[in-house]
């Protein structure tokens, strides 16, 4: 009976210091893993464990994969991903917190900025990168070196995905290209299927530089509804969608990120621009048209940014390339969970600054100009966790 | 009793997995509120390119499905050797359970351009007059899609049809052959015998063809037109809301999306009686 009693309360003891020591652990667990901070000390980057969902744009991927594999041989601790969506699906997971970082190549129109605002405080709109937009087309034995470059203007351009210009050798193509013998073939208009920041710039530049365009009532945004449609025009997904049907349709022609046509070896049209060039889109041409960038025009940080996406469009450098813009990031400002913050501030910190630099830019982008840089490094100090800047949490 | 109340904690086992079932139509049809509120009856009319879709590439793909589902069926049972036909089984169904963007890739970069040069061009040539084959032939159309669709579908349908035609007892064979029948009879006679369960193969087999997304959004090339024509571009109701879905902003949006697949939900239903009214009207 003595004995009986004596086991049980050593059971008791036992599942008591048990359940003392295992709510412990979890505590400093999960202390660790929410990277809650009460005594307010400095961390190390490099012993957090946190992982940061981004997504978004199509434009952008190829640069953020690298980026992030670089990334990760610095602090494989922190796993960041990206899954290149689309600017809309972007836009939209990164309000409803799918996503810790949203990746749009057109700022996020007001509508949206106050919903993200509205739910998560403050956002901060982020330029990260400078593109272009390529006009690539196939039309089979049309060389280039041969017959020179393929020019076109915004006004062919919209009529041909207005649906009013329908054959390859209709005349205002012709006059411009002379030098080759363009047959009567129909030309397969390829855009884009799902919601694209590629198709909001594409659209505002229609819809600025084409009275055609802008008199269509097609207007521009993410989707919109393309009258070419009518005329067997295709709809691809993701700027690999419409780069793989450009590829396999011949006659056909698409907009994409300049980086899709030189990594799938497609030739580029030179597009007329405001001094009456006709410009392929190159480092030279895209740089120069970051000339007249007035950085005065930003909006404050985490103000709506939904104005300034025709700012690099239409450059007026005589050798500019006129479809170019910035690509943008959005995150939240203020955190509750330091090791999120302070790993999206590593992740950015590290984009602006080595990232920036020429062996890590892969061909086809360009890297911000240096005021850009440091605006953008001046906006990422914003990044807060419980309203500390985290920049000065941070000990490496 | 303890095995009575067994029996009626299944029984509310049961009713919970089924009623699982309404509860994801009742929420569909809540999701899509908004939508019908706003549009009225005018949604259909705005969205009826990705409603034709849906219908065209449904019944093509049934169709060509059915002529190669029972067509492998018969062949596996009928003609392969004893020694390989456990080969052939497995790989019908190895083909089954392939993922389905797979077929879609292949469909767009391997029999797309061969079809396109072909088939497609000869049907354009030849009988360009029916307004099925009015449009010249492009690299997606519908007709690619139902076929990729159909190839996708009837390995499933075909695994269905094998099972119970192989499981025909031999006596009926015996018996046809008896009346002086040849080999064509016996088959023709032994697949109206099984026409129900193929009927029911091909229901599920369609089942799942309709929601079939990834491949048939490769293949149908996306823009938004209904078209008479079989070699025009076009769009489905899954297409059209996995490429939209991710950027719906707005409440009205996502209903409309919702709304769509209600409206997919109710062309199965359909398709689906329609079948089973076929029959019964043939028996």
């Amino acid at each position: 009976m003595a004995k009986r009693l004596a086991l049980s309360k050593l059971v008791i003891g036992t599942t008591i210091v048990a359940i003392v020591i295992v709510g412990a652990l979890l505590y400093t667990v999960y202390n660790n893993m929410t990277g809650n901070n009460p005594s307010g000390s400095k961390i190390n980057l490099n012993s957090i464990n946190v992982s940061i969902i981004m997504g978004g744009s199509t434009f952008i991927n190829p640069q953020m994969q690298a980026w992030i594999q670089k990334f990760s041989s610095k602090f494989p601790n922190i796993l960041v991903t990206y899954q290149s969506v689309g600017s809309g699906a972007g836009a939209n997971n990164f309000i409803s917190g799918t996503y810790d970082v949203g990746a749009t190549d057109a700022p996020m129109p007001t509508e949206l900025w106050q919903k993200a605002t509205a739910l998560k405080g403050s956002v901060i709109t982020i330029p990260d990168i400078v593109g272009s937009e390529a006009i690539i087309f196939n039309i089979p034995g049309f060389d280039p070196s041969k017959n020179g470059n393929l020019n076109l203007t915004a006004s062919i351009l919209a009529r041909i995905y207005l649906g009013q210009i329908s054959y390859w050798d209709d005349p205002s193509i012709k006059s411009l290209n002379p030098g080759f013998n363009f047959p009567h073939q129909k030309i397969t208009a390829v855009h884009r299927s799902d919601g694209s920041g590629t198709t909001f710039v594409f659209t505002v530049w229609l819809y600025l530089t084409s009275i055609e365009w802008k008199t269509s009532g097609v207007g521009y945004g993410y989707t919109v509804n393309w009258p070419v449609d009518k005329l067997g025009g295709l709809g691809g997904k993701g700027n690999e969608g419409v780069t793989a049907y450009v590829k396999q349709t011949e006659f056909s022609i698409g907009y994409v990120e300049v980086q899709y046509a030189i990594a799938n070896n497609l030739e580029t049209a030179a597009i007329e621009n405001p001094s009456g060039k006709f410009v392929l889109p190159n480092s030279n041409s895209i740089s120069l048209a970051l000339l007249s960038l007035d950085i005065t025009k930003f909006p404050q940080p985490t103000q709506d940014w939904s104005n300034i996406t025709a700012l690099l469009l239409n450059s007026q450098d005589p050798n500019s390339y006129p479809i170019v813009t910035f690509s943008y990031l959005v995150i939240q400002k203020n955190y509750s969970d330091l090791n999120k913050a302070a790993g999206i501030y590593a992740f950015l910190n590290y984009i602006f600054t080595e990232g920036q630099s020429n062996g890590n830019i892969v061909t086809g982008y360009l890297p911000l100009p240096t005021n850009v840089q440091n605006y953008v490094l001046n906006e990422i100090k914003l990044i807060s966790y419980n309203s500390q800047p985290v920049y000065q949490l941070i000990s490496s | 009793m303890r095995s009575n109340k067994v029996y009626y904690y299944y029984f509310a086992g049961c009713i919970a997995v089924s009623s699982l079932l309404f509860l994801i139509i009742i929420s569909l049809v809540i999701a899509s509120i908004p939508a019908f509120d706003f549009y009225g009856v005018g949604l259909f009319a705005s969205y009826f390119p990705a409603i034709y879709g849906t219908i065209v590439v449904s019944i093509t793909a049934i169709l060509i499905a059915t002529v190669l589902s029972i067509g492998s069926s018969i062949f596996i049972v009928e003609y392969v050797p004893q020694r390989i036909k456990g080969f052939f089984i497995n790989l019908n169904d190895l083909m089954a359970s392939f993922p389905t963007i797979v077929y879609g890739f292949w469909g767009l970069y391997e029999l797309g351009p061969f079809l396109n040069s072909t088939l497609f061009q000869f049907l354009y040539t030849y009988l360009g007059f029916i307004p099925l084959f009015s449009t010249p032939p492009t690299a997606v159309s519908y007709l690619l899609a139902s076929i990729v669709l159909a190839i996708m579908i009837t390995p499933f349908a075909s695994s269905l049809i094998r099972e119970v035609y192989s499981k025909i007892p031999e006596s009926m064979d015996e018996g046809i052959y008896a009346l002086g029948l040849g080999k064509y009879h016996v088959i023709k006679i032994k697949i109206s015998y099984i026409a129900k369960s193929i009927l029911g193969a091909l229901t599920l087999a369609y089942g799942r063809g309709l929601g079939e997304t990834v491949a048939v959004d490769l293949t149908i090339g996306n823009s938004f037109i209904a078209s008479p024509s079989l070699l025009s571009t076009g769009i489905t109701i899954p297409a059209l809301i996995a490429n939209q879905f991710g950027s719906a902003f707005t409440e009205l949006e996502l209903s409309s999306l919702f709304s769509l697949a209600l409206v997919l939900f109710i062309i199965g239903l359909v398709f689906i009686i329609a079948g089973k009214l076929l029959f019964y009207k043939r028996q």
